[in-house]
């Protein structure tokens, strides 16, 4: 077993097959070799690392990627496809999406930070600024000329 | 009247597609029509009947009469004619007749047996009359070429049947669209057919598996046009009408024609804005790469001003660096990553730099599955590759803003120097690389029905296990 220690310091015990899904710790472990020692995640709070671990048992059991599979895996990331378990995990609020994306990729799981790039990116794709703004809580502070602006300058790109 | 067959992957008919706006009886209607819809988008309180004479005034696009169809204004082929709109591909068994060999219903006539992927040949044909070619493309050592060579291609007579009408399952595709089908679909990042088609594991030919895929969809190939449901061909398809002679049913909003009259554009500049709403580009070749100008303005190698704050507005994206937010952003098209850039000043300074963009555009051109790689050439259709280097290194010069530093080594698309964001512009301002993009569009669309087949196999079984009796 693996004890892993969050940046509010909050312990968890996790296997060590869940815990090496991050390419990260499964170093640490490497390099400390047997070891009792707590491992520190300074940059992981507590309720983050959590669902990061949720993430990581249910794809215990899968071989970790190799880096040929990794670059199989960039080939196939254009794809905005996403495994039916993988987009019920990521459907959470905003700011826990993002908080996961970050964990993803300190914690080096390149295939959680995928899941959670391409969630993001599916949920800017075809959307008008004003749905964006509206998805994001963004507050629209340009005044109207500017906006009137960037609509010319972007006319190009437009849905043609 | 005979009827026209469309290439299964381009849905335009064999030589390239439409050759009118609309029948000229119906240009009356369709004037009153435009006139209507332009009044109802324009932005300046344009009344119909004003609509209606800029229209008329149009040289050659609604001002001719109804009595005058001898002499109706023929579009010119955008961009001239494709030679690879010409010849065809087809795909399917050729009895001696040119036919499949399929199996029937001896009651009915149903085909119940179509030959298998595994059985099937390949022709270049040309001479095409509702699906049936009536010469195929040989070799200048053919003993039977030169009796019928044209001087450019040479051919001889041989029948080859790929209408699609009473269950015929060969299958004729256009060359052009063929080989960009060939090399953007990723065959190799799909699984082995071996785990579906345990009976027949070994690997297939491309246009083997296009057959089978083509031939066991759950709904199958338009017996009438040719045409593959499921397919979005962008609207060209709508305009085979037993015939494809008019643009008309591609016609979507006339907001290009529109947006031009708004802007004072009048007479026969506006035939480009209605070309474009008409859907022409559609039939355009594909492989006119767009020229720089002279020299890139500042104004469109760079956004305007970000509009600093004083008090930028935090958003999510904020909380991530520069290297994930590319990450995201790489698989979201241009105009989405536009949209977000233009929420918010915060947002416009993150997105909307044209350092940034360039990076974005660059890797989505560049990396081996970017969703750009469509305005790269395709090696398998000859000359592509010499006229997209031209264009590349024409736009490095300009783009690096020292003309005649480029020394012209290694690919100037590669080149740090390169205008990505520019090039970009041109190629959606061109009606050559639109038709590209469409082509790259439905090219999408196949690939998930071959990740489909390759994981599920056929839809239908219609495919016999041998190779049926002509």
């Amino acid at each position: 077993m693996v004890n892993l220690v969050t940046s509010d310091n909050e312990s968890f015990t996790v296997e060590k097959a869940v815990a090496s899904r991050s390419v990260l710790i499964k170093n640490m472990l490497e390099d400390v070799g047997e070891s009792d020692q707590p491992i520190p995640l300074p940059n992981v709070t507590a309720s983050v690392l959590k669902k990061v671990l949720e993430y990581c048992d249910h794809h215990k059991n899968e071989p970790m990627p190799t880096s040929e599979d990794l670059a199989a895996e960039d080939t196939r990331k254009r794809t905005t496809d996403i495994g039916e378990w993988d987009q019920k995990f990521i459907q959470v609020d905003q700011e826990m999406l993002f908080e996961i994306i970050l964990a993803a990729n300190y914690l080096d799981i390149k295939p959680l930070l995928d899941v959670g790039c391409k969630t993001v990116a599916n949920m800017i794709k075809g959307k008008t600024p004003e749905e964006i703004r509206k998805l994001f809580n963004i507050v629209n502070d340009f005044t109207p000329e500017e906006e009137a602006q960037i609509k010319k300058e972007n006319e190009w790109a437009e849905d043609r | 009247m005979t009827q026209d067959i469309l290439c299964v992957i381009s849905g335009v008919r064999p030589g390239g597609g439409p050759e009118h706006f609309s029948p000229a009886g119906a240009k009356a209607e369709l004037r009153i029509e435009l006139a209507k819809e332009i009044s109802h988008l324009s932005t300046t309180g344009l009344l119909e009947n004003e609509a209606a004479a800029i229209l008329q005034d149009v040289p050659d696009f609604l001002s001719r009469s109804d009595n005058d169809s001898d002499n109706d204004f023929e579009i010119s082929r955008p961009l001239g004619n494709w030679i690879h709109f010409n010849t065809c591909i087809a795909i399917g068994t050729f009895d001696e007749s040119g036919g499949a060999f399929v199996a029937r219903n001896p009651c009915t006539g149903c085909v119940t047996g179509i030959p298998r992927g595994r059985f099937v040949d390949t022709r270049a044909v040309c001479d095409e009359s509702a699906g049936r070619f009536i010469r195929v493309v040989v070799g200048p050592d053919d003993p039977e070429s030169d009796l019928f060579y044209d001087g450019v291609t040479h051919v001889k007579w041989k029948t080859t049947d790929c209408n699609p009408l009473g269950g015929n399952p060969n299958v004729f595709v256009l060359e052009g669209p063929f080989r960009y089908l060939e090399a953007w679909v990723d065959r190799a990042s799909l699984p082995e057919r071996r785990a579906v088609f345990p009976e027949d594991p070994d690997p297939l030919s491309f246009a083997a598996e296009l057959y089978e895929i083509v031939n066991t969809r759950a709904q199958p190939r338009n017996e009438y046009d040719g045409s593959l449901p499921g397919i979005d061909y962008g609207g060209i398809e709508k305009t085979c009408e037993g015939t494809q002679d008019f643009f008309q049913p591609a016609l979507k909003r006339p907001k290009h024609m529109t947006r031009a009259i708004d802007n004072g554009v009048r007479g026969g500049d506006l035939l480009p804005a209605i070309t474009r709403d008409f859907g022409c580009w559609m039939c355009a070749r594909p492989d006119i790469w767009p020229q720089p100008p002279d020299t890139i303005p500042a104004a469109v190698s760079a956004q305007s001003p970000s509009f600093e704050s004083d008090e930028p507005s935090p958003t999510p994206f904020h909380m991530l660096p520069t290297e994930l937010c590319l990450r995201i952003l790489r698989t979201v098209p241009i105009q989405s990553i536009l949209a977000l850039a233009s929420t918010c000043r915060s947002l416009r300074s993150l997105f909307g730099s044209s350092e940034f963009l360039n990076r974005v555009v660059r890797e989505a051109i560049l990396e081996r599955r970017g969703p750009l790689r469509w305005v790269l050439p395709v090696a398998t259709l000859p000359g592509e590759v010499e006229r997209a280097n031209d264009a590349a290194q024409a736009w490095l010069r300009v783009g690096a803003g020292h003309p005649g530093t480029y020394d012209g080594g290694s690919s100037a698309f590669a080149h740090p120097s390169f205008p990505y964001l520019d090039f970009l512009r041109a190629c959606y301002d061109s009606d050559s690389m639109r038709n590209r993009q469409r082509f790259w569009d439905i090219s999408r669309q196949f690939e998930v029905l071959w990740r489909n087949y390759r994981t599920k196999g056929w839809e239908r079984n219609i495919i016999s296990a041998h190779l049926p009796a002509a």
